[in-house]
């Protein structure tokens, strides 16, 4: 089993919540156990962990980023 | 003028041109914080040496990859980081700015400016640990590097692509040689390098001066790690300062380096790997303490003709103790470098400066690089300094002395007093051969040593005065030697400065 968190500011619609899994089991197969987190400080977007890696799509992170290439 | 509606406009374009792209990057938690030092777990994928980046926008170094655990030193950040932090991997080495516009600026080894004159707009990067030039892609040495010292450019001549170590005691004029030589590069499209690795924050803010003073910090680039910077800083500047020169190396440029200095680089390693618990070997160096200076030294490199022709000279300079050579880091220094400079406190204290004691200095490669003419006349000045030096010191037992040895030593006397130069006053190859050929001859034999000083400058204004041409007919000789009538012309030069000199006495 892989242990899987999805980190959004709201709930995932159907239609998201279909992608995303087939995003994980793209990455990872189907025997993952994938937990749902709600967290308003990633200000927007979608942060993905399989196991150690991290798929970071979050609007604060884009932030940070555009701000280091200035 | 600056039109703020055009800011907002520009602001829009780049932020439009960004694309945030996001590959999956591994994660771990921080274990353990400490000296600098961070233990990692996770981060399965991590490579050696790659860039990790923790929790809050803090940099660490990945040293240690063992079983369950990642050892990595911190950049920045020591004390803001706590146990359970995230850290990501980045998967690229440590990168730093280069270019021409880093050309008069002072940086970190990250790149960072320091010198309070904004932002260094070069696009370019390179990755500061780089693998060294194929035995394919190189030249000869062949062109040579004038230090404008005397005492150098005519016995121990240094050549573009050459690493020349500079070694001596504290306090014996080390770093003056390395300051003289990036002084003597103005008009001669080098670029410089200087690299400090631990120095005191007010030695180098001395030396920037110094520089600026003489108009050659803009083309000099000085990368800086002071004592107070953490220890991985200090490891790392060499590299990003070898980057620095490396770009205008591959642009086809002369580029000159000077690591500033090694020792105490390699006290910083040996801190960083005390801490990550590696086996401690002689004087607690580690085991690859010779290969942290030999990938270093091995970027110095004259590039051949296709690959443009560019070229890193680099001096590094390391500090002995009490006049040891023969400890571990200068060893290992010695062996790796095409020769050494070796400075002396005694002659120092003695009133000889620059230093350097010519019996034990060398340069190995560099004699191919010396001009013609150059070479013939100093081709004997090694021969006489080391018998005079012999006769020195047997007659310091005050032992009645006959002519020939009286007139050995009064002439080897006035070649020590020749090759004495103030710092910050360098001397053209002209000048040089000028001084070297008239210091050597017998028509000075009637002169004290101690009017050798007065004597040389004023030869020197006497020449440029009277006869100039005597110097471009130098230059012109370089190539195919110098000939007698030269030689006699400069004889007589010096014969007519003598007479004029003595003029009052004779009255």
């Amino acid at each position: 089993m892989i242990n899987v968190t999805v980190k959004t500011v709201m709930p995932l619609n159907a239609d998201l919540k279909v992608k995303t899994i087939n995003f994980i089991s793209k990455k990872a197969g189907n025997e993952t156990e994938i937990e749902y987190i709600i967290d308003k400080n990633i200000l927007g977007g979608i942060i993905i962990k399989i196991g150690d890696v991290v798929y970071d799509g979050s609007i604060k992170r884009q932030i940070t980023k555009l701000k280091e290439n200035f | 003028m600056i039109n703020i509606k055009n800011i907002g406009e520009q602001l829009k374009s780049k932020i439009n041109t960004f694309t945030p792209e996001d590959k999956g990057r591994t994660t771990g938690k921080v274990l353990y914080c400490g000296d600098g030092i961070i233990k990692i777990s996770g981060l399965d994928t991590v490579k050696y040496n790659e860039l990790l980046e923790v929790e809050g926008g803090y940099h660490a170094l990945a040293l240690n990859l063992e079983t369950d655990i990642v050892g990595a030193v911190l950049l920045d950040g020591e004390s803001k980081i706590e146990y359970g932090d995230t850290v990501y991997s980045s998967g690229r080495t440590i990168e730093i700015v280069v270019g021409e516009e880093l050309l008069g600026r002072i940086v970190s080894p990250l790149g960072e400016p320091m010198d309070g004159l904004g932002v260094i707009k070069s696009t370019k990067k390179r990755p500061i640990e780089f693998s060294a030039p194929a035995i394919m892609d190189r030249d000869k040495v062949n062109e040579p590097l004038q230090t404008g010292i005397l005492s150098i450019d005519s016995m121990i001549p240094i050549g573009r692509g050459q690493r020349e170590l500079i070694i001596g005691d504290r306090q014996t004029g080390k770093t003056a040689i390395a300051i003289d030589t990036i002084l003597n590069q103005k008009g001669k499209d080098v670029k410089c390098v200087y690299v400090a690795i631990g120095q005191k924050a007010s030695t180098i803010s001395n030396i920037v001066n110094i520089l600026r003073e003489n108009d050659a910090l803009e083309y000099t680039t000085i990368v800086c790690s002071t004592a107070k910077d953490p220890a991985p800083m200090q490891y790392i500047a060499p590299y990003s300062g070898c980057a620095i020169a490396e770009y205008f190396m591959y642009s086809g440029k002369a580029a000159l380096i000077i690591y500033d200095d090694l020792s105490k680089h390699a006290v910083s390693y040996r801190t960083m790997s005390l801490l990550l618990k590696r086996p401690a070997g002689r004087e607690a160096y580690p085991g690859d303490v010779f290969y942290l200076h030999s990938r270093l030294l091995e970027r110095a490199a004259k590039l051949n003709d296709k690959l443009g022709g560019g070229s890193i000279t680099a001096l590094p300079i390391v500090e002995t103790q009490a006049g040891d050579i023969s400890a571990y880091i200068p060893t290992n220094v010695i062996s790796i470098t095409d020769g050494q400079i070796y400075l002396e406190s005694e002659l120092f204290n003695s009133g000889m400066r620059p230093a350097v004691n010519v019996g034990l200095s060398v340069s190995r490669v560099g004699g191919s690089a010396q001009c013609k003419s150059m070479r013939q006349i100093s081709g004997q000045t090694r021969l006489n300094l080391a018998q005079y030096r012999e006769l020195a010191i047997f007659s310091q037992f005050g032992s009645e002395l006959d002519k020939s040895t009286q007139d050995i030593l009064s002439a080897g006397n006035r070649l020590m007093e020749t090759l004495k130069q103030p710092q910050y006053l360098n001397y053209t190859v002209e000048e040089m051969m000028v001084l070297l050929l008239v210091a050597q001859s017998e028509i000075i034999s009637n002169l004290n040593h101690k009017e050798m000083k007065t004597f040389n400058a004023g030869l020197l204004s006497h020449i440029n005065s009277t006869k100039p041409e005597l110097f471009d007919e130098l230059n012109s000789s370089k190539l195919n030697g110098i000939s007698t009538e030269l030689k006699e012309k400069i004889y007589s030069s010096a014969k007519e400065f003598i007479v004029y000199l003595h003029r009052d006495e004779n009255e």
